[in-house]
């Protein structure tokens, strides 16, 4: 340890004698505090936090993350390029615990950086804050400064519904029994998607109510609390720029306590409104009825594979600050991955290469809407304009959209723990997700990185100029 | 000088590795390749050679001739394409192992960014010493490589001679059982080089294996027990320097100055054995590093200040040791600490053949009345020439040597 410690030590002075910890803090003392006096906000509630949190926190981040990859790439492929790393390999130090230690102390160097640029924004907030109507407080309190817990529907297992759909199907059409297992595979992925789809849309009928259950929590823990529903739907064109009336009858389907709400809502972007406390039953359910009230079908979501559902239920669950130390954590664990991605370039690429292979890395990771575009399009070329997606995909279109969905699943899967979303919903950012958050990204993501590192500075001849 | 490169190639491949080997080489060949895995260049060919405990082992040849990565196959910076190699009986990766080598590679590359005692207190970490031992050996190795006056300084800031001496501290820090010094008088003023080579030869009095690698011929006959000399890479004479220099066919006898007549007789004597043609006879003269060594402490002594590098003025108590006897201790301590003692001394002659010549002999056998008792001091040399030398000098010195100049052309 006390090698580890000796490294991580040097790191870390070679970050203050380099005077990058200077450049580091003004940066994000500007950000901090230049920001937000850069950009006025509109005396909004939803203004106020995108500025000061949303913009602030991202940015605190961006910065970070990339100072991080390149402070990674930098100290560990300069020491091998110039050579001090050969005095250091030479001393009884295993060269995994050097390239830990050098991990460690970029961390540290996080650690303090994010420490403080984080209780400044928390501050700062809380000091603007007062200078807001006090209506727009209100909204503060109970929707950003707050961490509320989320309640969505359960997912169904549709499994057994197609397999009944299915047989009947055979009843109904017994040659389809010969035909040959792609054409049955096909069938029966057809019926899937239909009955989702029958799940999913809500047809223009206002005799017909598509009903949400949701366990929020036992209704004396909830007393008198607001709730908030979130809504997210979509219709059948692509950029639909108009508005949709909503009908909602919300509280137990057979009591006398039910709210009746009818709102305009705008489709594909999320949008909330609350609606009056004390509505669960006596197991902590929600029930929520919905009926369409215009002339097109609208759909809602299932809230499959990490996507956001078209109905949950938002209610107070903890306070601001622990949240905002919780996502801070997370915060930090992000940039414990992005450092190991970088010692893991440097450990067999030069410095530039090292650098420019670990900022691609981190550029694909921001081109997130670009890659769901290709996906959504089904290709990257020839686009019909009256159908929104790829006439007809050639090889290329069908490789890009492999790739994107390849890269989409791992970028998802690290989005889901990014915290500056739920701060700004004033969601809960729960232990458990925390816990998820330094097991997959910081234990598994940067663990694999930092594996695959250590093994090639291990192994890697280091008087050899033989780093690409 | 190939005869004796295969006699000791042979006996290893008989032997192998023998008991007190420190470092043992076989066949070791490295050859660097291109990115697509083609061989670009042969650095290191089919080498054998081994080191013993406690001797000063010279590695010996012209630029690009293999030595360098010889050293760095030995500490496992550079893994070999065929043979073997073993330090301490373990391979050079053997992490362990590590902890009983000091290195000074050919540049300090050291850590510009830290001042010479965090260098130190950083190294020290890595061999795991408490913050006791580092403290001190921090201390006195600053103060042994006479960097006490730029305790503070950055390493950045430093002169290479500078770098150098923190250098060696650095691969001193742990006590080392070997040494392996890389060009380690390059960018040294004399002064270093010479405090430097007293260090090697303490250090192999205290058991200490030295494996020197340096292509100033100087150096390494001044401190080495053993060479081995590559070229393009091979290993072309090894063995004992003392066997690989003598001519045994010579015979040289130094006398203090003779008379005239004693000397006709000796000659005389000669003569009846040897052609007049194969004796040569002229007066001693001391080397360079001596007579600018007997410059410098004069200067010192007239108290020139540097801000620069001072004489190291003790060595590191740690790296006395108690292996061996205090005799050799004070002694090594004696000419540490006052160059001019031993440093006035002059080298062994080395003559140049000439033929007799009888106004030489008479101008010799005059000297001897005009002579004192140092040779240093009374070598005679004519003021303006003396003047010449000592500029000549004194632009070779550092700062030191820039304020003696300065000293002695003012007392002038």
């Amino acid at each position: 340890m006390q090698s580890i410690f000796a490294v991580a030590l040097l790191t870390l002075k070679a970050a203050i004698r380099f005077r990058l910890l200077i450049v580091l803090s003004v940066l994000l003392l500007l950000t901090v505090v230049g920001l937000p006096l850069v950009l006025k906000d509109d005396g909004t509630a939803q203004g106020f936090t995108q500025i000061l949190l949303t913009y602030t926190l991202s940015l605190i981040t961006a910065l970070l993350g990339l100072a991080t990859l390149w402070i990674a790439c930098g100290t560990l492929a300069r020491d091998i390029e110039e050579y001090q790393m050969q005095i250091v390999a030479v001393k009884p130090v295993p060269r995994w615990q050097v390239w830990l230690g050098k991990w460690l102390g970029i961390m540290i160097l996080n650690g303090i950086l994010l420490s403080f640029s984080g209780a400044g924004v928390f501050f700062l907030m809380q000091y603007r804050s007062a200078k807001l109507p006090e209506s727009q407080q209100a909204v503060l309190r109970d929707e950003i400064f707050v961490a509320r817990g989320s309640a969505k529907e359960e997912l169904q297992d549709y499994e057994p519904m197609v397999d009944q759909y299915m047989v009947n199907a055979l009843e109904a059409n017994p040659e389809l029994a010969d035909s040959e297992n792609r054409i049955l595979r096909s069938v029966r992925e057809t019926i899937k998607q239909q009955v989702i789809a029958s799940q999913q849309v809500v047809p223009p009928n206002p005799g017909i109510r598509r009903r949400w259950q949701m366990k929020v929590a036992p209704p004396e823990e909830i007393k008198d609390q607001p709730l908030y529903l979130r809504v997210k739907f979509f219709t059948g064109s692509a950029y639909d720029t108009a508005t949709y009336i909503g009908f909602w009858e919300i509280g137990p389907p057979e009591g006398a306590r039910r709210a009746r709400i009818q709102n305009s809502i705008s489709p594909e972007s999320p949008i909330q409104f609350e609606i009056p406390p004390n509505l669960v039953d006596a197991d902590g359910v929600l029930t929520v009825d919905f009926a369409n009230l215009n002339d097109q079908p609208l759909m809602f979501p299932l809230g499959e594979k990490g996507e956001t559902p078209g109905v949950e239920v938002l209610y107070k669950k903890g306070s601001f600050a622990p949240n905002f130390a919780r996502g801070l954590i997370l915060v930090y664990c992000s940039l414990g991955f992005l450092c190991a991605l970088g010692l893991m370039a440097a450990s067999f690429l030069s410095f530039p290469v090292a650098a420019f292979f670990s900022l691609a890395l981190l550029f694909v990771g921001f081109c997130h809407g670009t890659l769901e575009q290709i996906v959504y399009e089904g290709g990257i070329t020839g686009v019909d304009s009256s159908t929104g997606k790829t006439g007809s995909p050639s090889l290329v279109d069908k490789a890009a959209v492999g790739m994107a969905k390849g890269m989409l699943l791992v970028i998802n899967s690290s989005r889901h723990f990014f915290p500056v979303e739920n701060l700004s919903d004033g969601r809960m950012i729960t232990w458990r997700q925390m816990f998820q958050g330094i097991s997959q990204i910081v234990m598994l993501g940067g663990g694999i990185f930092a594996c695959f590192g250590m093994v090639i500075f291990t192994k890697r001849e280091l008087a050899t100029a033989k780093s690409f | 000088m190939v005869t004796s490169a295969s006699s000791d190639q042979s006996s290893m491949e008989a032997g192998g590795a023998g008991i007190g080997n420190v470092v043992s080489v076989k066949g070791l060949t490295k050859i660097f390749k291109d990115f697509w895995g083609r061989p670009k260049a042969k650095a290191v060919n089919d080498v054998y050679f081994e080191v013993r405990r406690g001797e000063v082992f010279g590695l010996l040849g012209p630029n690009g001739s293999g030595k360098s990565t010889t050293i760095k196959l030995l500490l496992g910076l550079l893994y070999p394409t065929k043979g073997h190699i073993q330090v301490f009986g373990h391979s050079p990766r053997h992490v362990a192992t590590k902890s009983r080598i000091g290195y000074l590679p050919e540049e300090s590359y050291l850590y510009k960014y830290l001042d010479s005692a965090e260098t130190l207190n950083f190294f020290g970490n890595l061999f795991n010493l408490n913050k006791l031992e580092r403290r001190q050996r921090t201390e006195q190795l600053i103060e042994m490589v006479g960097l006490k006056n730029a305790a503070s300084r950055q390493v950045g800031e430093f002169s290479k001679g500078m770098q150098r001496r923190i250098g060696l501290a650095q691969a001193l820090i742990n006590d080392p059982d070997l040494v392996i010094l890389d060009e380690p008088t390059s960018g040294m003023d004399p002064i270093g080089c010479r405090e430097i080579k007293d260090l090697i030869r303490a250090l192999a009095k205290r058991g200490k294996t030295v494996i020197l690698s340096s292509h100033l011929l100087s150096d390494v006959e001044d401190v080495c027990d053993r060479v081995v000399i590559y070229y393009g890479g091979r290993v072309q004479a090894l063995g004992a320097l003392r066997e690989l220099l003598t001519t045994p066919e010579v015979t040289r006898i130094t006398t203090p100055t003779l008379p005239r007549k004693t000397m006709e007789q000796i000659l005389q004597i000669v003569r009846r054995d040897v052609d007049e043609s194969k004796v040569s006879i002229d007066n001693p003269t001391q080397n360079l590093e001596s007579y600018f060594l007997g410059v410098v402490e004069k200067a010192r002594q007239d108290e020139a200040s540097t801000s620069g590098v001072v004489s190291g003025n003790r060595m590191a108590d740690y790296l006395k040791a108690d292996a061996e006897k205090a005799e050799s201790t004070d002694r090594f301590l004696e000419r540490w600490t006052m160059p001019s003692a031993e440093a006035a001394k002059p080298a062994p002659s080395k003559p140049e053949p000439q033929k007799i010549d009888e106004t030489m002999l008479e101008k010799l056998s005059q000297l001897e009345e005009e002579k004192t008792q140092s040779q240093i001091e009374t070598a005679p040399k004519p003021a303006a020439s003396l003047e010449k030398a000592n500029e000549k000098l004194s632009s070779l010195l550092d700062d030191s040597g820039a304020e003696t100049k300065e000293k002695q052309q003012s007392s002038n």
